[in-house]
């Protein structure tokens, strides 16, 4: 669990991913803008589990592939702690080779176990393959390490000659995090790893992540869109909506007082694993769908949708992401007035 | 006594396949009540959906219902079984989209794109009605407004890409009910839902419900959603019902194990986060190597060597309504959660 004075691991600041629209036929103008990150800004704590939940089309893959300059941000600076005592560098300013000794430290997993791994490649291969790559020779302690790598994640060394169509999806996921362990990174990145596992595997595969996570002293970013996996792992959660940031709380707090009416609203749609609880519980129906990116509404991109907005400042006038006395970050003009209800089966 | 409207018997389907024969169900048996809400849970390859779909005789190839019985009981009170009705034949045509509606996990896989979304509605209509075309277009009008699309009119002309993945589930959903059904089968609705679209589809199907006395058989992964919609719950595993009950039976006094170890798996909000989640070891069963006896047994932690890997356990009514497949039930069994 990370202090609230740990040491920040990554800095992101008022980045942006803003997608050109262009219009069809020959000139390909553009014409508008899809605004999928839009002025985000946060910290990383070392050694923490950072969630990042939204609805589809929230922009959390996009800020996910930010970090991992899988993409190129169109605005901001995402400042990272190198392993130099006290160095700081700016990932979005750096290219190609001098990004490549950070591209180690910052690891990903992917969420589809089934796409994500080379079908013609062994399992030996693909977890070795980041060690090749980093100029590890292809011998046999380069065979003990991925061997090494395949236990940790409870896999035995002998299915190294396999590929992965021998492999359950639970298991090609731990083969997926095997991969990206291989380079001893500080950072993993997890763009909704577990959903597409079953609930048993699922509850396999956190475990997993959350022992590995003390062995090695890493630091999750860790986007998901199921809430209750979410308060399970995280430190701390940071909730968007239409590529904004609009409340980044610690865990407990986000849920059993949440500041934001989006994050009341997601959290009062979690279904229960209760059916006593069933009809006891007031829910917050939202009506409509999720904002669209390119066209975003004026003020708080949330009024449309929200039970609370004034009509007036709300429409008009964007709020500003402050931070309350509670470690707690929110965007919305009325946060200290508003009583929000938490989770459900969350007692305050 | 509730009205029973399908009672679903011994059914096994197989699907020979190259190296094999699968047997995706391994004698299925369960009820569904008129009215109410049967939610059938299980993980991947537990064979959920192939019960969804030997409903509606529309098994994908090579599927084959190889013996038991679909008994569905009609308006007047005739009964048919679908499980011996050629796929294609004249008493299918007419219970499919007329007496039973269905609903996929993938609404754009269920919409043709070609199609604008109000034909789409009226087409099962048509089929089943005598209706004339602008009859037709008033009733599909109205059960997009029931079913939440804003703007009938206008989306009418509308196509499915012109629409988010929400309100396509909600056409889809609209086909289905289009002819009034009285049972709806709906596999993994809101799967690939945000869960706030998931909360409003869930009410909708809800409310129509009760609007229209349908029974609804929910296929879902999700025990969530099972707890907020069920009233009875059918748990399978590796193509066998293990356990069938009430849902506050079925949360609160599981006699299965796995039902139980299921349970335990799933994180809950203001659990203790300092605990590991309690994780079902190993994992399911490839459909071709099933273990010998009951199909649980490497994964379970009641597992009895000499009873558990020998023969598979019968189905016992533990009470009237909760029947469980376990050999080990009633042998003191710590209570559950």
């Amino acid at each position: 669990m990370a202090e609230p004075s740990a040491a920040t691991l990554l800095e992101v600041r008022d980045l942006s991913m803003h997608f050109p629209v262009t219009s069809a036929g020959v000139l390909r103008r553009v014409v508008g803008q899809v605004k999928a990150v839009d002025g985000v800004s946060f910290c990383v704590r070392e050694g923490e589990t950072l969630s990042v939940v939204g609805e589809s089309g929230c922009g959390k893959t996009t800020l996910g592939r930010c970090i991992m300059r899988i993409y190129d941000p169109t605005a901001g600076s995402i400042r990272y702690r190198t392993r130099n005592e006290g160095e700081v560098v700016d990932l979005t300013a750096l290219d190609g080779r001098a990004l490549r000794p950070y591209r180690r430290d910052i690891r990903m997993i992917f969420q589809d176990p089934y796409a994500s791994l080379n079908p013609r490649m062994t399992v030996e291969e693909i977890v070795g393959e980041p060690l090749v790559l980093a100029g590890h020779p292809r011998n046999k302690a380069l065979h003990r390490r991925v061997g090494d790598l395949l236990e940790q994640v409870g896999l035995r060394r002998e299915y190294m000659a396999r590929y992965p169509h021998a492999f359950s999806g639970g298991e090609r996921q731990r083969i997926g995090i095997a991969r990206a362990l291989s380079l001893n990174p500080r950072l993993l990145v997890a763009d909704e790893a577990v959903s597409a596992l079953d609930v048993s595997v699922q509850a396999q595969t956190i475990n997993l992540l959350k022992k590995l996570q003390v062995e090695y002293k890493l630091t999750y970013v860790f986007i998901a869109h199921d809430l209750s996996v979410v308060e399970y792992i995280s430190d701390r959660v940071a909730v968007m909506y239409v590529g904004k940031l609009v409340e980044l709380a610690p865990t407990r707090a986000l849920f059993a007082r949440p500041a934001h009416p989006y994050t009341e609203a997601l959290l009062s749609a979690v279904p229960i694993p209760d059916p006593r609880l069933r009809k006891k519980v007031e829910r917050i129906r939202l009506a409509g769908e999720i904002a669209d990116p390119s066209n975003v509404p004026s003020g708080c991109p949330f009024h449309t949708r929200c039970a609370y907005s004034d009509g007036n400042r709300c429409v008009r006038e964007v709020p500003a992401l402050r931070t309350l006395e509670d470690d707690r970050q929110v965007a919305c003009h009325y946060a200290e007035t508003l009583e929000l209800k938490g989770a459900p089966q969350v007692a305050t | 006594m509730d009205e029973t409207i399908v009672e679903v018997r011994d059914l096994r389907v197989d699907f020979p396949v190259m190296a094999g024969t699968i047997e995706a169900l391994r004698g299925v048996s369960f009820l569904l009540k008129r009215g109410k809400t049967t939610c059938i849970v299980g993980e991947s390859g537990s064979g959920k959906s192939v019960t969804a779909r030997s409903m509606m005789q529309i098994l994908q190839k090579p599927g084959r219902i190889a013996s038991g019985s679909i008994r569905y009981r009609d308006r007047d009170g005739k009964i048919t079984d679908i499980a011996t009705q050629p796929a294609g034949g004249r008493v299918m045509r007419a219970i499919r989209g007329r007496e039973i509606g269905m609903v996929f996990q993938e609404p754009m896989t269920s919409l043709s794109p070609v199609h604008r979304i109000g034909e789409q509605i009226m087409e099962p209509l048509l089929l089943h009605f005598r209706l004339q075309r602008a009859e037709a277009r008033e009733r599909v009008l109205e059960m997009m407004a029931r079913v939440g699309i804003p703007n009938p009119v206008q989306r009418f002309d509308n196509y499915p890409f012109q629409l988010s993945g929400g309100l396509r589930q909600r056409v889809v959903i609209a086909m289905a009910l289009i002819c009034e059904p009285r049972l709806l089968v709906a596999d993994e609705p809101t799967t690939a839902l945000d869960v706030t679209t998931q909360a409003n589809i869930l009410d909708l199907i809800r409310e129509l419900q009760e609007e229209m006395e349908m029974s609804v058989m929910f296929i879902t992964h999700d025990l969530g959603v099972v707890a907020e919609i069920a009233d009875d719950v059918v748990v399978m595993y590796a193509g066998s019902v293990v356990e069938t009950a009430d849902v506050d039976t079925t949360f609160h006094a599981p006699e299965h194990p796995y039902t139980r170890a299921l349970l335990q798996s799933v994180p809950r909000l203001s659990a203790d986060k300092d605990l590991p989640l309690a994780a079902i070891r190993g994992m399911v069963p490839h459909p071709l190597a099933r273990p010998r006896g009951c199909v649980f047994h490497p994964r379970c932690d009641r597992y009895l060597a000499g009873t558990c890997d020998t023969a598979e356990p019968a189905t016992i009514a533990v009470l009237p309504e909760h029947h469980v497949k376990c050999a080990r039930v009633g042998q003191d069994i710590t209570q559950g959660r």
